[in-house]
């Protein structure tokens, strides 16, 4: 159990650290690359206003460290072509400003043919280039694609993707080796807990013996010496239902401190140890005058610690003979590579859906709580624990009067 | 009857001295492992009912002095264990029979009275290749294992010819607990395995328990 908490402390820790970085350096490089986008916007805007060139022979005034779309540079170091599109005329498309290097004459036409396409006015080409769409401002036939070079602005801004990419996948496994290093430190003290708390339980049932045995042969006694009565019987009753509670915290504290890795596995014919026990079960059955039906596939082998998956079906059929109205049944096959135990009681009281809840600990239906049925509420605490520690899935519901524990190997 | 208790409870060990004098069986009491060894040594006893966890000297300790010298003497032990286990039954060389707490009065004299009546017959029973010892509760062919009540009824009421059902088997042995059977019949065959008998308890699924032969 503790193993486990580690790891979900790691984990989740992990995970938060990860996402923290993701949401940060996605918004930053998100940021940064709809700035790119906003200033290429600018920059075919202005040339949009002026006919698909920049203001030519404008003589622009120097102002030194300006920075962006409006610096008196932008004309002289923006790369960029513009393609008019006619509707009307024989040249329907015609390259009236070819001012990059990097695309051919053919490629800016093709290029603007297939942007004129686009229903999206402005946009990204091939990841570097900023196209607009722009319509004549005198000739409703006559529209412009214009297409910029911002490869040089994209540059730092791919670095700063992949410098964050780098930054928080090792983050990551910094934080991730930080906390597997800790972690051992900080779960120790709800480690010694949990193991004091069990060893207590584990003392107090042993420590509870005597003074029950105390108890008990003194009950005796006094029947002995004043003849059988209801209040010894009583006495009697209630001695051995706390025995069994007993018993029952002692082995649950000692299958909680029970690693998977530590069980005694082995292989065994699954098959004939479930026979095993529920033939022992039928004479108990039908003196109650009810009915157990078996259904087991035989020759089913089972790698696992042979004692406790019988202890788990002693549980359930016990279960089953002190809460089923009529009849139960039991049933063992093999579904893939997993074996598969359905053990089925018939109720009266029981609600359709999953009752998950009857595996935790001291949990009894109302109806059994008052009947005078004995039982402690830990049996299927025990048996969840048993099927857990086999890495096993153990389920509960209820269906049509009928109350089902199906049982995952 | 004479029985020495030793336990380090002494209000269990006044009820108990209480309890057995109901079934006209006298007791002495004693606190520790130390002044049961002592007043085993002054006094004679028919059996001893020894708590496992005495002060001192252990009851287990204490047991396996005292059969050293004598084999017969009837040793129970009064454990706070919910149940004995395997390791417990098979590394045993000396105790005749554990009882777990809490038990009743009525468990004990039971116990008392069987072991008595048992020990007392001072007949061997031959059993496939192997003796069971009654005086001793043993079981001996090139060596010898200690058994305990529980595994004696199980053994003895096996045959080699015919089957016993699940049911008719718990029938014949008294005491046994639902759910203990098999884990009797588990540390018989070792135990027949380490006296060196080609002798197992097998079960037959719609048949039962028979003693076989290893290799039928």
């Amino acid at each position: 159990m503790i193993k486990k908490l580690r790891f979900k402390f790691i984990l989740y820790s992990v995970l938060s650290v990860f996402a923290l970085l993701v949401l940060i350096l996605s918004t930053i490089n998100i940021v940064n690359f709809n700035m790119v986008a906003s200033d290429a916007d600018n920059i075919t805007q202005m040339i949009a206003d002026h006919d698909g060139g920049f203001e030519p022979n404008k003589e622009r005034e120097p102002r030194p460290g300006s920075m962006g779309p409006d610096s008196p540079d932008t004309p002289m170091s923006t790369r960029y072509f513009t393609v008019r599109l006619s509707k009307n005329e024989d040249i329907a498309y015609e390259l009236i400003h070819y001012n990059i290097s990097a695309l051919s004459k053919e490629t800016c036409l093709k290029w603007a043919e297939e942007l004129s396409k686009n229903k999206a006015k402005t946009g990204w080409k091939d990841f570097s280039y900023r196209y607009r769409l722009y319509d004549d401002k005198n000739n409703k036939d006559v529209s412009y694609v214009t297409v910029i070079d911002q490869g040089r602005e994209l540059l730092p801004s791919l670095r700063v993707l992949i410098a964050s990419v780098i930054g928080g996948v090792s983050g990551t496994l910094i934080t991730f080796l930080a906390i597997l290093l800790v972690s051992k430190k900080f779960i120790k003290p709800i480690e010694d807990t949990y193991h004091k708390q069990q060893r207590f339980v584990a003392d107090a049932s042993y420590e509870l013996k005597t003074p029950l045995t105390i108890i008990s042969m003194n009950n005796e006694i006094l029947e002995l010496e004043q003849g059988e009565n209801e209040e010894c019987k009583a006495i009697s009753k209630e001695i051995k239902h706390l025995n069994k509670v007993l018993d029952n915290l002692a082995n649950l504290a000692l299958l909680d401190g029970t690693l998977p890795e530590k069980i005694n596995k082995n292989n065994f014919v699954i098959s004939d140890s479930v026979n095993q026990i529920a033939e022992k079960y039928i004479s108990s059955f039908n003196k109650l005058h009810k009915k157990l039906d078996v259904n087991i596939v035989p020759d089913l082998v089972y790698k696992g610690d042979k004692d406790m998956i019988m202890q788990l079906i002693d549980i359930l059929l016990d279960n089953a003979l002190k809460y089923s109205t009529s009849e139960a049944s039991l049933d063992l096959r093999r579904e893939d590579e997993r074996i598969i135990i359905i053990q089925t009681n018939d109720r009266k009281d029981i609600k359709d859906g999953p009752l998950d809840i009857v595996f935790e600990k001291f949990y009894r239906f109302e109806a059994d709580r008052n009947s005078k049925v004995d039982g402690s509420g830990l049996g299927l605490s025990i048996a969840k624990d048993i099927v857990n520690l086999h890495k096993g899935r153990i389920y509960a519901k209820g269906n049509e009067g009928k109350f089902i524990i199906k049982v995952e190997l | 009857m004479k029985i020495l208790i030793g336990e380090n409870n002494r209000e269990l060990l006044h009820t108990l001295q209480r309890g057995l004098d109901h079934y006209q069986m006298t007791s002495d009491i004693v606190f520790d492992g130390v002044q049961t060894l002592e007043k085993y040594s002054n006094n004679k006893y028919d059996l001893l009912l020894l708590d496992d966890s005495l002060a001192r000297i252990s009851g287990n300790d204490v047991s396996k002095e005292i059969r050293e010298n004598n084999k017969t003497i009837s040793l129970i032990i009064m454990s706070n264990q919910s149940e004995i286990s395997e390791n417990i039954l098979l590394s045993n060389s000396h105790v005749d029979d554990f009882i777990t707490k809490p038990f009743k009065l009525i468990q004990l004299v039971e116990t008392i009275n069987l072991l008595t009546a048992l020990k007392g017959k001072g007949k061997d029973i031959h059993l496939g290749d192997f003796l069971i010892k009654q005086n001793y509760l043993e079981l001996e062919k090139d060596s010898s294992a200690k058994i305990i009540l529980h595994e004696y009824y199980i053994i003895s009421s096996l045959e080699e010819k015919s089957y016993i059902t699940h049911e008719e088997l718990l029938k014949r042995c008294p005491k046994i607990q639902k759910g203990r059977l098999e884990l009797f019949i588990k540390t018989i065959n070792i135990k027949l395995h380490n006296i060196g008998s080609s002798y197992e308890i097998t079960f037959e699924k719609g048949k039962g328990f028979k003693l076989a032969k290893i290799h039928d």
